[in-house]
């Protein structure tokens, strides 16, 4: 991985939406990502080698995320909420726009979460990492990160957007 | 609880209507070499070789870099070199002062620099209020103004803070006017370069409002409601990112315009006031190492009275079998 363009090739879509469902904005999404990836490049004589470089650059992707969170987080609060009021409209007609619906219901669910939660949700089941993965981007131990992603589950489910897609048993309770 | 692959699905789903901006990744790399290949020496000079590049790029950016010169850029990577093939050719140009030697680069007088710093002053007790009053004058003397100023004058250890803003241009002059006032007994300044997100942010504000423009266009069109509906929502959200890069571009400038110089004048007797983060941050590692100190001197404590318990205990059983068996 010597190669910034190649580099970016690889990741840069990836590191971005993963930004984007953390961050909500696009415009912060993307800065963020920028940051991540230039931290990376200017310490990548420090990053692991082989399989180990995507967990270590989720986690830069990660910090940078956190650190635009800490900087402006009323600003972002504000726009939670009015996405949040947009999400309640009634759903489409067809099956599309119904998945779409639950699609942008469950990120308004997720921005509600605070990122200690939901940065482990977006990189388990966005970025599709393994939890020992997930562990090393938010720098925290594994057990740490399967408890975070069973509250997170909960928390979703007891959202009331996201009712129709709690599964029966829970359901029938 | 919300099913694992239901989740994963939806988020899916949502990512890919995510479009990744197709000038990211050409953002990072001329940012990239903007830091000097990757490393920590962010010089002016690369960041207006970057400016270039995203104009070759495909970013228009109308007089971003009009007669600039532009030095070699020291870009380390395969890529690096043939990304500035371009800026190489501009390098060329007549009047370049290509290839300076080892002398320290000049900025570019459209560059965009923020500069910081902080002076601290040492004067007689008497003299303090004074020496504040002198250091507010340097920043009117430049064309500047005091954006705050706190003093305790009265009291053994009179200090105080004036925080001056002065015109970028004339910040080192007034850092030296200010230096003059007393006995200078620290003295820090930053500059950082912002050309990049200046030029950065000009370019997409640029391309967002000719997105705009092309929303309208679709709007005149649009015959179905739902078509009115979803144009106008996109419209909303191009608006949106507009004006929050119309604030980033405003604090650009306000920031660009004036540096920030924190004159702090105390007597010889008064300690240097820190501020906040690194007061709060000292008092934390203070308090952590003085609290670890108390635990390790505390338990050499018990360690001792440990010792000495064990001690007295083999030394006590001894003694009384040796009592017993005597006494059998």
């Amino acid at each position: 991985m010597d190669d910034l363009s190649e580099w970016l090739a690889a990741a840069y879509p990836g590191a971005y939406r993963t930004a984007r469902l953390i961050l909500r904005d696009p415009l912060e999404a993307e800065d963020a990502v920028q940051d991540a990836f230039l931290r990376a490049w200017r310490f990548r004589d420090s990053a692991p080698k082989d399989a180990g470089w995507q967990p270590w650059l989720y986690r830069v992707v990660v910090n940078a995320c956190c650190s635009r969170l800490r900087h402006d987080a009323p600003r972002r609060d504000r726009r939670a909420n009015l996405d949040g009021d947009y999400v309640d409209d009634a759903p489409g007609p067809d099956a599309k726009a119904v998945r779409a619906d639950e699609a942008s219901a469950v990120v308004a669910a997720l921005a509600a979460l605070p990122e200690s939660l939901r940065i482990p949700v977006v990189l388990r089941y966005y970025a599709g990492l393994p939890e020992k993965d997930v562990a090393v981007a938010i720098g925290r131990r594994p057990g740490t990160v399967k408890s975070r992603l069973y509250e997170a589950r909960q928390r979703l489910a007891a959202d009331p957007r996201l009712r129709a897609l709690v599964t029966d048993e829970e359901a029938a309770r | 609880m919300i099913d694992e692959a239901v989740l994963e699905r939806l988020l899916r789903d949502e990512a890919a209507t995510y479009e990744p901006p197709a000038h990211g990744p050409d953002a990072v790399l001329a940012a990239a070499a903007g830091q000097g290949g990757g490393r920590r020496d962010r010089g002016p000079w690369l960041a207006v070789a970057a400016v270039a590049v995203l104009v070759v790029g495909g970013i228009a950016v109308a007089g971003a870099t009009g007669g600039r010169s532009l030095p070699a850029p020291t870009a380390g990577g395969a890529n690096s070199e043939t990304a500035y093939d371009d800026a190489g050719a501009q390098r060329d140009r007549p009047g370049g002062n290509a290839g300076g030697g080892a002398a320290a680069p000049v900025p570019p007088a459209d560059a965009s620099i923020v500069r910081t710093g902080g002076t601290w002053l040492v004067v007689p007790d008497a003299k303090v209020s004074d020496t504040l009053r002198a250091a507010a004058r340097v920043a009117g003397q430049h064309g500047g103004f005091v954006a705050e100023s706190q003093a305790q004058t009265a009291g053994d250890h009179p200090s105080g803070t004036v925080t001056l803003k002065v015109p970028v241009a004339a910040y080192d002059r007034a850092v030296e006017d200010v230096g003059r006032l007393g006995d200078v007994q620290q003295s820090e300044t930053q500059s950082e370069d912002v050309s990049t997100q200046v030029t950065d942010t000009a370019a997409r504000l640029k391309s967002l409002a000719a997105t705009r423009d092309q929303l309208r266009t679709l709007l005149a069109r649009a015959r179905d409601v739902g078509d009115v509906l979803a144009v106008q929502e996109r419209m909303t959200d191009v608006q949106t990112q507009i004006e929050q890069l119309q604030a980033k571009q405003e604090a650009l400038k306000e920031r660009t315009t004036y540096g920030t110089l924190a004159v702090t004048v105390s007597g010889p007797g008064g300690a240097q006031p820190s501020d906040g983060f690194r007061g709060a941050w000292d008092d934390a590692v203070d308090g952590f190492v003085g609290g670890f100190e108390a635990l390790v001197a505390a338990s050499g404590t018990v360690l001792f009275l440990l010792i000495v318990g064990l001690v007295l205990l083999v030394a006590g059983r001894r003694a009384y079998r040796y009592w017993v068996r005597g006494v059998v």
